[in-house]
């Protein structure tokens, strides 16, 4: 093998290679941390590019294609088994196995806490790495290699909804393009005898391809980007993140449903309550380290939602309470296992398989239910704590299950020494539980954003969102309840993190309405004697109400920023049950109006600047692109005007295609000059033409010293000059500033 | 003047490309996947934006062929010289149309990197023929090999492929030295000098030839003719009725026929006689004295219909000197035209094809046929030929025969 033939394979076979790797880096929504399952599939991708270039191409087909294989086996096996030595590790198909449990199980992206799905990734991507090169390299039918990294791309729009990202695609649409260009170039070799040697001028035909390669995916970018597409199709179908809003796991698929552009309807509510509040729909008390699970779920098959239901544990009978009367109607587009139900409740009867769990209340389905389209009632009970914490007892050990407080070993330092720090002056949980709060309300500067909010609340994503570094304390509701509850853990408080409604909208007499833009997340705390009660650490700008007990103002508080509005009593004394009322009167506890923290600027204003930010850039890159064309003409006239007879003559010819000046098809170039001399004006232009055209012709068709000779002429590029400011003359200014801006000579050559 | 342009089609992939980015843009759209979207858009717009470039980039070819040996006998190699001068920017692939008798279409692939290409192919027929060499077809194709561009340039070449000469060595019809025909043409040349007549100059004749006399008198250059004006002259006759003939193509028993003639006039010609050649349609005129332009109106004789031999290029009796006849089927009106065609040589000679045979009957091993005799009957030597007969033998038997006879 010659080194031109390696350079040839080489080229072909890496950019195979490095194109389905790009494909693949779409699939990083299966995971939450796809490194791992790139990094491999990249080693992969190199290793088959490397046995694409050195495996000699007379070893035949199916010799190259299952060297590939054996390859790709080595290395998932490696991956599964976690030694590249097959036998040692551990069963690569056990691994596998679990990967393939866990995405039956969960709703993508995995977490770490699940069996790893980087296996089973590793795999499938293997498979598709195989394929690719297979077809494209070896069987040499990148047309089909086109329909695999199809398929690449539509496994996540299937499974996530999201798709894939535009660089991915336009990494991919490039790379698969490039490898297009080099097969067709190779078949037009192979067309017939060849008068130059196949391996070279790749990067020339690569080169050519470019400008239409660039359009071809700028134009498929704009319009899937422009393309006014409704979510869930034209079909409305009904189906796994096809329409509607889904909740499978309530945190992940929350965030989705919040983003979406569309507010859809998703349960109407009637009760006389006149003030209805937040809808729960489940609640996640198990916390990995990484993120908030709803862990296991203790559903006797004989608690179901027909019937009483038990009130929450540890509230005491003492604490006043109201009961109203609730219709909960789920609308069809709202797609659910767990059931959206007020709390407490203490009675309610929904058809289906409904069972509920007694330490946290939220009732799951059971097998091929959904909460879609279903009616139920409930009656729901509201509690008065009233608000000089004579409720908030510190819970006794063992009153929760340890599930409840436990506070994993991964949790970084930075956050329970923050998590200390930021309820020193309390003296009881309930304080603590106030200062928490007001932490991440007030005193904190946090801003809520759902554009700018990490993905995830990761450990190191939580470190970030709690420390005052760029791109900190910004997030939404999802990091704002998984942080106060952890740190609420971390100070002793038994906490959990509660996925719901916000308020409803009112949308007639006794008529409210949970919309997809009000989903939620909280926080819930327990003490003794109140149980799990509902704390609001989302700022106001998001969630608007706190509830009563929660905003009681604690001894040496610091509060700064802090509104007018926001209770300014001192509480007359330090000790526990001691901070004063604040002004919500006992019955109306929910119209609290917190305004917006001073500090920081808020959202709001952020949002108007970076729109303004767009705008300029958008002009900007509208304006680059308008003024590309004119700027490469230039260059090119340029590059032509010092040059030879030839090209000067070529110069003369774009500018007439530029003006659209009829340029004679196939005529020698007298003729040409005979055909333009009306044109161009006789005199003086015409005689400068014909000097062209005769040193053209000597070039073209005369003896090598002639050429030489007329190499050594001056007066051909002033001349050239002269017919160009002719032949610009001759035309209308629109036209000539139609051949300005878009000179049609770029597009043919 | 605007030309018609040729409009660049989609290829295979290019249609499949549309095809496919249709139905995934279709599909993503009903379904609202986005990602989709912009894969079947990409694969819609690539094929028509490159339709469009190709549509709209032109370029010049233009070639020039050159064949510098037109005339080739059959089997030997003609090579064809193309000078192409083109000033694409892509890869031009050119492609020269061939009949299917000079083999199959050469192909080359020109790069962009030069103008000027010189290509070189060899064409090789073993069928006699005038073939039209040309004309050369282009295509040119986008980058993703989306498009096709297909152009043809006018202008053709020809090449003449003579017929198949079988060798005839050195067995003389004259057989003997007596009789009219004994006297071998040099020799009748080399005597009476004065009454040599003159003919044209024409390429390649020797300058000690030149007649001066005759030239001056003419005007233009007169060479001598060395042969004898008469005794050494052949007529080769080729029966080019269409009645006469069985088979088809390549296997008729034409083709046997103009094998044969060539063979003789070559023969004949190498021992120093005038050849000319006749068919049934009377004799060929335009200097068919000269065994190459003989040879080249043999490459091209196909069947005519006629009915009769016309003969009346043979008016006057004894001044043919040889006559060889390649007849097929003979029918009773040939017998008067044979009659005079042998008054008026001094030898007449004819191969008799047996031509059921090419219509595919089966030899009969040593049979005389009708033809034969016909010829006979009319004072004739004649040799029966049938398919599988070596020309040579056939002549070598005509010879003899004209031994026995005599």
């Amino acid at each position: 093998m010659t080194r031109a033939d390696l350079a040839h394979n080489g080229l072909r076979s890496a950019l195979a290679a490095a194109t389905t790797w790009v494909a693949l880096t779409s699939w990083h929504g299966f995971v939450t941390y796809p490194s791992a399952y790139l990094l491999v599939a990249a080693a992969l991708a190199a290793a088959l590019a490397l046995a694409g270039t050195l495996t000699p191409g007379r070893l035949g087909r199916r010799t190259c294609i299952a060297v590939d294989a054996v390859v790709g086996l080595l290395v998932v096996g490696w991956a599964a088994s976690g030694s590249p030595v097959p036998g040692a590790g551990h069963s690569p198909a056990r691994a596998l196995g679990d990967g393939l449990q866990a995405a039956s199980d969960y709703r993508v992206p995995l977490d770490h806490s699940l069996p790893s799905l980087t296996p089973l990734l590793v795999l499938v991507c293997a498979i598709f790495l195989v394929v690719v090169q297979a077809l494209a390299v070896h069987l040499r039918r990148p047309s089909l290699a086109g329909l695999a990294l199809l398929a690449v791309f539509a496994l996540p729009a299937g499974f996530t909804g999201l798709g894939s990202s535009a660089p991915a695609f336009a990494g991919a649409a490039a790379g698969y393009l490039a490898v297009l260009v080099l097969d067709a170039r190779d078949r037009q070799q192979h067309w017939g005898r060849r008068t130059t040697d196949p391996t070279t001028g790749q990067l020339r035909a690569l080169r050519s391809a470019a400008p239409t390669t660039l359009a071809a995916i700028v134009v498929a970018v704009l319009v899937g980007a422009i393309l006014p597409l409704p979510d869930d199709g034209l079909l409305h179908l009904n189906g796994d993140g096809g329409s509607g809003v889904t909740i499978i796991r309530p945190l992940i698929d929350m965030r989705r449903d919040l983003t979406r552009g569309e507010d859809v309807p998703l349960v109407d509510l009637i009760t006389d309550d006149p003030d209805p509040g937040y809808l729960r729909i489940a609640v996640l008390n198990r916390f990995t380290g990484d993120v908030w699970s709803s862990g296991d779920r203790n559903v006797d098959p004989a608690r179901t939602a027909r019937g009483p239901v038990p009130l929450p544990a540890g509230l005491s009978p003492a604490v006043p309470r109201t009961s109203y009367q609730e219709q909960a109607r789920i609308l069809p587009e709202f797609s659910s296992t767990w059931l959206p139900t007020d709390y407490p409740i203490d009675a309610i009867s929904a058809p289906g398989d409904w069972r509920y769990d007694p330490t946290t209340m939220d009732f799951i389905a059971g097998k091929d239910t959904n909460a879609s389209g279903s009616v139920y009632s409930m009656t729901a009970v509201r509690l008065d704590y009233g608000t000089d914490g004579s409720f908030f007892k510190d819970a006794a050990a063992g009153a929760v299950p340890a599930e409840d407080s436990y506070v994993p070993a991964t949790v970084p330092a930075s956050v329970r020494d923050l998590a200390e720090q930021v309820t020193e002056r309390a003296t009881d949980d309930y304080q603590r539980a106030l200062l928490l709060q007001d932490f991440f309300r007030v005193s904190g500067h946090f801003q809520y954003s759902l554009q700018r909010a990490p993905e995830g609340t990761v450990g190191q994503t939580m470190e970030t969102f709690l420390s005052t570094r760029p791109g900190g304390r910004i997030g939404y509701c999802e990091q704002f309840a998984s942080a106060m509850a952890l740190m609420a853990r971390i100070v002793g408080i038994p906490a959990r993190v509660a996925v719901g409604f916000l308020v409803p909208d009112r949308i007639g007499p006794d008529s409210w309405e949970y919309s997809s833009h009000d989903l939620h997340a909280w926080p819930e705390l327990y003490f003794a004697d109140a149980g799990w009660v509902r704390f609001e650490p989302t700022p106001a700008g998001r969630a608007k109400e706190v509830p009563a007990y929660s905003v009681v103002t604690v001894p040496g508080q610091n509060k700064p920023g802090s509104p007018s509005t926001q209770p300014t009593e001192q509480p007359s004394d330090g000790s526990s049950g001691g901070p004063t009322a604040t002004v919500q009167p006992s019955t109306g506890p929910r119209k609290v109006p917190e305004p917006t923290p001073t500090g920081g600027g808020g959202t709001e204003s952020t949002t108007s600047y970076w729109w303004l930010a767009w705008t300029l850039a958008v002009t900007l890159v509208v304006m680059a692109a308008a003024a590309l064309p004119s700027l490469v003409r230039r260059r090119r006239r340029e590059r032509r005007l010092a040059g030879d007879a030839e090209q000067l003559w070529t110069e003369v010819r774009a500018t007439a295609t530029d003006l659209a000046i009829a340029w004679p098809e196939d005529r020698s170039p007298h003729e040409v000059a005979d055909r333009l001399a009306p044109v161009v004006g006789r005199g003086e232009p015409s005689a400068a033409l014909r000097v062209l055209a005769d040193a053209v012709s000597e070039l073209r068709y005369g003896s090598p010293a002639r050429a030489v000779a007329v190499a050594t002429r001056t007066d051909i590029a002033p001349a050239a000059t002269q017919v160009i400011a002719a032949l610009e003359a001759s035309v209308t200014p629109r036209r000539r500033r139609w051949a300005r801006w878009a000179p049609a000579s770029l597009l043919t050559r | 003047m605007p030309e018609r342009r040729a409009r660049p089609e989609l290829t295979l992939r290019g249609r499949a490309f549309v095809a496919g980015g249709s139905t995934t843009v279709f599909c993503a759209v009903l379904l609202g996947q986005t990602a989709l979207v912009r894969i079947g858009v990409l694969a819609l717009v690539l094929p028509v934006l490159s339709w469009a470039i190709t549509r709209m980039r032109h370029h010049d070819v233009e070639v020039r062929r050159l064949v510098p040996r037109a005339v080739v006998p059959a089997g030997a190699a003609c090579a064809v010289e193309l000078a192409v001068h083109c000033t694409a920017t892509e890869t031009l692939l050119v492609e020269e149309n061939l009949p299917h008798a000079l083999g199959s279409r050469p192909r080359f692939v020109l790069d962009a990197d030069r103008d000027e290409h010189l290509l070189r192919y060899v064409v090789r027929s073993d069928v006699r023929g005038r073939f039209t060499v040309g004309p050369l077809m282009t295509r040119t194709s986008d980058p993703f090999g989306l498009v096709e561009l297909r152009r043809t340039l006018q202008g053709t070449s020809a090449v003449t492929v003579t017929p198949r000469i079988v060798a005839l060595r050195g067995v003389s019809l004259g057989g003997g030295r007596t009789g009219a025909g004994e006297r071998s043409a040099p020799l009748a040349a080399a005597g009476a000098a004065e009454d040599a007549t003159v003919r044209e100059y024409r390429r390649g004749d020797d300058l000690r030839r030149v007649h001066w006399r005759s030239s001056a008198r003419v005007g233009e250059l007169m060479v001598r003719r060395e042969e004898h004006p008469w005794e050494a002259r052949a007529t080769v006759l080729v029966d080019d009725r269409e009645s006469a003939h069985a088979g088809h193509g390549p296997t008729s028993s034409l083709e046997t026929a103009v094998v044969i003639a060539a063979s003789v006039a070559e023969h004949l010609d190498q021992r120093g006689y005038a050849v000319r050649l006749a068919t049934a349609g009377g004799l060929v005129e335009s200097g068919t004295d000269q065994l190459s332009l003989l040879l080249e109106h043999l490459a091209v004789l196909g069947l005519r219909r006629r009915v009769g031999l016309d003969v009346g290029w043979h008016d006057e009796p004894g001044r043919s000197g040889i006559v060889v006849g390649i007849f097929g089927h003979l029918t009773a009106d040939d017998a008067l035209p044979l009659r005079r065609l042998r008054q008026g040589a001094a030898i007449a000679a004819g191969f008799a094809l047996d031509t059921p045979q090419w219509a595919g009957a089966a030899a009969v091993r040593g049979a005389d046929n009708e033809s034969a005799r016909a010829l006979r009957d009319q004072g004739w030597r004649a040799v029966p030929m049938g398919r599988t007969t070596g020309v040579e033998a056939a002549w070598r038997d005509l010879a003899a025969s004209a031994e026995v006879r005599r």
